[in-house]
């Protein structure tokens, strides 16, 4: 599914990962954890395209190196980044995004446009899955929404655009015990053989209902231990500077 | 055969210009008008229609060059007309299609006068068409009487080589309400000009949406007297500004000695789409009174990346991006307009932005 090699990524004009390799196939879970600071959104946002980023190395997506590519024609090839902090946009129909973006997508595929009561349909049916207050849909997209509530809605964005990458930018800060197993749950609704994650967190208690198969440590701009589900408990035990030394 | 003038003859000679203005002034200081003055106009023949209109509404009226050439109007509005001027009195509720349409190079002066009497309601749609390298001096003069209420839509998308000033005189009896709303979106040079009189507990909303381009010069100019209390000001203006185009905001409300319990508001917002582009705004409020709530404040910004870049990380390619972010902008322009057909037809001139 996604290769990386060689990879060097620069933000703000500053040098955050170098020399980066991460190999991920189909249907597996990654979980990229490390100190605030090293980089973990970083390589998610050169993942993307991020206009932030500077890139060098390869990195190889369903077979096709993707560098070359914008943000947008990343996500139409089935990439999805859920940010960190989801941006506000006043004035932009939070059901009028939805339904362009899946559009957009579909046009670019060569499929026909979803008419609006199927995407209705569809869209109601996932709310109610993820347990999203209706009254969303009539605000702007992520204005006035709560923390949980802006991190339910990227899931939600996550689940119409049926992505084969998904990217996790702390999907799980600030939310609580109830909102975070709706996140949970719309995360494993995804999870199929043929789609692939990469979770960033600082904790393991998402991850006690997304199992992960691999968990990586980013430090001093590369991946320097990998390990299984048993790393990220073993890291919430004692800490990054005993599990790094060991 | 049609006569050609020089501008700077037409002007002196102008019903709605008493003198040729100049930079000096603050009202013409923007103005490019010094540039048309050497520009040859012909004075309209008022042949036969150019075009005729199948307007979806039950009553209008369809003019040319400022002449009347057709309308459908009910008995309660009593209208009298000349060879460049309207007067429309309304002793009766009425939803009203005014079709103004201006002739190749030609040099109008027009002027309408409109009076909304005591209690009466009245929706205006006025849209605007043709004026090919012409100039048009158009003067409105409404007058409202107590409890009377007029809600007006200008769509002044002319000719792109037109040229149009535009000045409006209201008159808002007591506790009648006027509201406004126009969208410039062609023309070479347009001015519209407002002076605005409330009287005891009466309001004006006056909103003007300018998507301006290539060099076009936008100026909206505002001035709003409160003269009495408990009335009520509400301006606001914004500026898409592409290209090397200039739009300005020049809005003045002044509050009048001894009146009470105002409340007057004032904004502009610009958004620059090119680093040639230029905004000037002058947000003004001149206070004699000290019962009132006021606020006056402009900002000038370009797109937010963190917003194009959040959209098209969803697959929205950077036009649409662009887009979607322009139709938000200008989003809440719309929102106080209460005549749902004249807001879908604002809708479909914006091109879906505002889905």
């Amino acid at each position: 599914m996604l290769t990386i090699k060689n990879l060097d990524v620069e933000i703000a004009g500053k040098e955050v990962i170098k020399d980066l390799d991460l190999d991920i196939k189909e249907g597996e879970v990654h979980v990229i954890m490390g100190l605030n600071g090293t980089g973990k959104s970083t390589l998610l946002k050169a993942i993307a395209g991020s206009y932030e980023t500077k890139t060098k190395g390869n990195i190889e997506y369903l077979g096709e190196d993707i560098l070359g590519l914008n943000a947008n024609e990343r996500a139409t090839k089935g990439i999805f980044m859920s940010f960190q902090n989801p941006i506000e946009i006043p004035g932009v129909n939070t059901v009028y995004f939805l339904r362009t973006a899946l559009n957009e997508q579909r046009k670019s595929r060569g499929e026909e446009p979803l008419s609006s009561p199927d995407f209705m349909k569809q869209l109601q049916e996932k709310m109610a899955f993820l347990e999203i207050d209706k009254n969303i849909l009539q605000r702007s997209l992520n204005v006035g929404f709560s923390g949980g509530e802006k991190k339910k809605s990227e899931i939600l964005q996550m689940m119409m655009l049926s992505p084969k990458l998904i990217l996790l930018d702390e999907i799980d800060s600030g939310l609580d015990i109830d909102a975070l197993k709706s996140v949970a749950k719309g995360i494993n609704a995804l999870r199929t053989p043929q789609t692939s994650l990469i979770i960033i967190t600082h904790y393991n208690r998402l991850l006690e209902y997304v199992k992960p198969d691999f968990v990586h440590i980013l430090d001093s701009q590369k991946i320097v231990k990998r390990g299984d589900a048993s790393l990220a408990k073993e890291l919430e035990e004692k800490g990054y500077e005993d599990v790094l030394s060991s | 055969m049609k006569m050609s003038y020089l501008l700077s003859e037409l002007l002196l000679n102008a019903s709605n210009m008493d003198h040729i203005p100049n930079k000096k002034e603050e009202k013409w200081r923007f103005s490019p008008i010094k540039d048309y003055l050497e520009r040859s106009y012909n004075k309209p023949t008022f042949s036969s229609p150019e075009v005729s209109i199948t307007p979806e509404q039950e009553h209008w009226v369809s003019l040319q060059d400022g002449k009347v050439v057709d309308s459908y109007l009910p008995p309660g509005v009593h209208v009298k007309h000349g060879l460049s001027s309207l007067e429309l009195n309304f002793f009766e509720d009425i939803d009203l299609y005014l079709y103004h349409h201006y002739t190749q190079q030609s040099f109008v002066d027009s002027s309408l006068n409109i009076i909304i009497q005591e209690g009466v309601k009245v929706s205006i749609y006025h849209d605007y068409s043709g004026g090919k390298e012409g100039f048009i001096l158009h003067s409105s003069h409404i007058k409202l009487e107590p409890k009377g209420c007029l809600s007006q839509t200008q769509n002044q998308t002319l000719c792109a080589e037109a040229v149009f000033i535009f000045e409006t005189k209201v008159h808002a009896g007591k506790s009648s309400s006027f509201k406004n709303f126009s969208l410039h979106k062609e023309g070479e040079y347009l001015h519209n000009i407002f002076h605005t009189d409330l009287h005891y507990q009466s309001e004006a909303e006056i909103t003007s949406l300018l998507l301006s381009q290539n060099t076009q010069k936008y100026i909206f100019s505002c001035d709003v007297e409160h003269l009495a209390s408990r009335s009520k000001s509400q301006i606001l203006s914004k500026q898409v500004v592409r290209d090397k185009s200039v739009c300005v905001f020049d809005a003045n409300t002044k509050i009048s000695k001894d009146t009470k319990a105002t409340q007057a508001k004032q904004s502009s917002h610009a958004l620059l789409l090119d680093d040639s582009a230029q905004v000037h705004a002058k947000p003004h409020l001149e206070i004699y009174s000290d019962d009132l709530s006021a606020s006056h404040g402009c900002t000038v910004g370009e797109l937010d990346q963190e917003a194009i870049a959040y959209l098209r990380s969803r697959g929205l390619s950077e036009q649409k991006a662009k887009e979607i972010l322009i139709s938000a902008f200008i989003h809440d322009t719309l929102e106080s307009m209460e005549n749902i057909t004249h807001k879908e037809r604002v809708m479909d001139l914006l091109g879906g932005y505002d889905e």
